[in-house]
């Protein structure tokens, strides 16, 4: 009988974006088992809300996640305004429009991050250079039409916060003209290299079965077939006026998920050009709703990750009574449970990573066995031993050509 | 295989010979966009003490203290930096729209303590001229007095302050001191600054 190993990945850990805990069982190399145990990241944020005015949950809200930071505020300002007879009969015309156009901006910041990462674990680390340089300009933006590179705080109940002025239009039309030959090259060096189809195909496979049983939302569906997209299915903001396709893959592996995340670029692209040759010139970007009345509301958004979904309950005052956030990674990193199962320890790093939980917290790894003899990897460790995997794939490529 | 590396071989290059692509930065300052969320500053001019900063920041950085020593009472307005997210919403709400500000400042490291991080400034408040109970911060009183113009005349406590604004009244403050006895009603009492209950018993008793 083999002996089972147990590796501990996180609660702190550079693959995670928030602290959650994954048990790798081994049986050599060959991830047997594992076990996913979150919670570490509770911050209280649905009872902090709960003790604020509605016009500044926004600001609570934006901060459940540094990167969807435009996503759960906009479902929540959808939540609301579902109390007050939904979005398109309250918020001006002009204010859709920028709400679609900074709610994917932000879809296109958080998807080259992602590349960048997922090259940089698979040891592709000019692709994460690149990624994040080309992301570089998007922040930009945000930073002149917000203020602010993340934490945009530019949702309100009713409209939105700041305007997109006349000048802004040309230097976002010239930035996203910049940022196409950029997805270009991405699409062309994930498609054509070889060495990341090795090391990508089959890999963490999540099939159509079972992502429809374990619930996965966003691009991580999409890659398995499953066709589901908020911004057509529930239409907010502007999306429904404007012509873009849901993109689809069939095969579930972590290359699928890589290629719909690139390809869905393309489509944010667009709908930002359509956005921005529709958009309003002049016109009031805020409702200025005064009262919430009695009563309860729910708001999607499809966020970079998947299904974003807040629950607001209001008893008339000017405070929730009750508000209920559900991010897209909950459902998500449980289907790491049948992804990760069968690959190997170089595999769980991307396999991990390709639900793309956002990553921001640093600790440690400990590879412990049975018979107490610990071992004390890095998360550096981790992503070397999955960058020499491609590395022997790449050698094995040049050196043996099929 | 070798074609499109030609792609990528092309955009290496040009990597190559460009200058890095990283802002140069303690060398040369960054200058973040017009727009941009820094630090917020008060500015003691143009701030009346009105305390609607305080009531819709959503972070709670902006700590009101009134104080009251003696014939002086004091409203301390602190904006706490180490705790402020850099929303706008007290510039956005503010009663003047430049009681505070915004600025462009990003960098907020220090050497000294967290708590360090601050700025404070001080409204004097006026007190009632029977009492002697603050009722509103100075400049806030003869910014509304202002912002009302003639119609200012309706109320006594305005009037005082729109005729000192354009010279007509005497400057200075009367107020009893601390710890006196409240002042004797009267019919005069009535063209005074008062607190709404001394108003109150100087409309009724008068």
């Amino acid at each position: 009988m083999s002996h089972k190993i147990i590796v501990p990945i996180g609660p702190y850990h550079p693959l995670q974006d928030e602290p959650e805990f994954f048990q790798l069982y081994v049986e050599g190399e060959k991830v047997v088992d594992i076990d996913i145990i979150i919670g570490y990241n509770h911050r209280g944020i649905e009872k902090l809300s709960e003790s604020k005015h509605f016009d500044q949950v926004p600001f609570l809200v934006e901060r459940i996640c540094g990167i969807c930071s435009s996503s759960h505020p906009y479902a929540y300002c959808l939540a609301v305004e579902n109390i007050l007879g939904g979005e398109i009969n309250i918020v001006p015309e002009k204010a859709l429009y920028i709400r679609t156009i900074i709610d994917e901006l932000q879809r296109i910041h958080s998807h080259l991050l992602w590349l960048g990462l997922a090259g940089h674990f698979i040891g592709y680390n000019t692709v994460w250079m690149w990624a994040w340089k080309y992301r570089e300009p998007v922040l930009d933006m945000f930073e002149m039409v917000t203020g602010n590179r993340n934490n945009y705080a530019m949702f309100k109940i009713g409209g939105v916060r700041r305007d997109i002025k006349d000048e802004d239009i040309p230097l976002l039309r010239k930035m996203l003209d910049e940022l196409l030959p950029a997805v270009d090259l991405f699409r062309g060096a994930v498609m054509d290299d070889p060495v990341i189809k090795m090391r990508l195909k089959d890999v963490g496979t999540l099939t159509y079965q079972q992502a429809v049983d374990w619930c996965v939302v966003g691009p991580t569906a999409r890659a398995s077939g499953v066709n589901i997209d908020i911004r057509r299915d529930d239409p907010y903001g502007v999306t429904e006026r404007l012509d873009w396709n849901v993109i689809l893959e069939k095969d579930g592996d972590i290359f699928s998920k890589t290629i719909v995340r690139i390809l869905e670029l393309y489509e944010s692209i667009s709908i930002i050009r359509q956005s921005l040759d529709k958009m309003p010139k002049s016109g009031v970007i805020d409702a200025e709703v005064k009262d919430i009345p009695e009563g309860e509301g729910i708001g999607r958004v499809e966020a970079p990750r998947g299904e974003c979904f807040h629950y607001i309950k209001s008893d008339g005052t000017n405070q929730p009574v009750r508000h209920k956030v559900r991010s897209p990674s909950f459902m998500n990193v449980a289907s790491d449970k049948v992804s990760a199962v069968g690959g190997t320890i170089s595999d769980a790093t991307i396999t991990l990573a390709a639900v793309d939980p956002c990553y921001c917290c640093t600790e440690r790894v400990a590879v412990i066995n049975k018979i107490n003899n610990r071992k004390v990897m890095n998360g550096w460790d981790l992503v070397k031993l999955s960058q020499e995997k491609t590395l022997k794939l790449k050698e094995g490529y040049h050196g043996r050509p099929k | 295989m070798r074609l499109p590396k030609v792609r990528e071989l092309k955009e290496a290059i040009k990597s190559l010979f460009s200058p890095a692509y990283t802002s140069d930065f303690p060398r040369k300052p960054h200058i973040p966009y017009e727009r941009f969320r820094g630090r917020p500053y008060f500015h003691e001019e143009d701030c009346t003490g009105c305390t609607a900063c305080a009531q819709v920041c959503p972070a709670k950085a902006i700590e009101i203290n009134d104080e009251i020593k003696g014939a002086l009472a004091k409203r301390k307005l602190t904006v706490h930096w180490d705790i402020c997210i850099f929303c706008g919403q007290c510039q956005a709400n503010c009663l003047t729209a430049k009681g505070i500000m915004l600025s462009r400042e990003f960098d907020l490291a220090t050497t000294e303590k967290r708590e360090d991080l601050k700025q404070t400034i001080e409204k004097e408040f006026v007190l009632c001229e029977s009492c002697a109970e603050p009722i509103v911060p100075y400049d806030q009183y003869v910014w509304v007095a202002k912002k009302l113009g003639p119609l200012s005349f309706t109320n006594a406590s305005l009037l005082l302050f729109y005729l000192r604004s354009i010279g007509l009244a005497l400057k200075e403050r009367i107020h009893p001191g601390p710890g006196s006895k409240p002042a004797a009603i009267n019919r005069s009492t009535r063209i005074k600054t008062l607190c709404p209950r001394c108003r109150r018993e100087a409309v009724l008793k008068s």
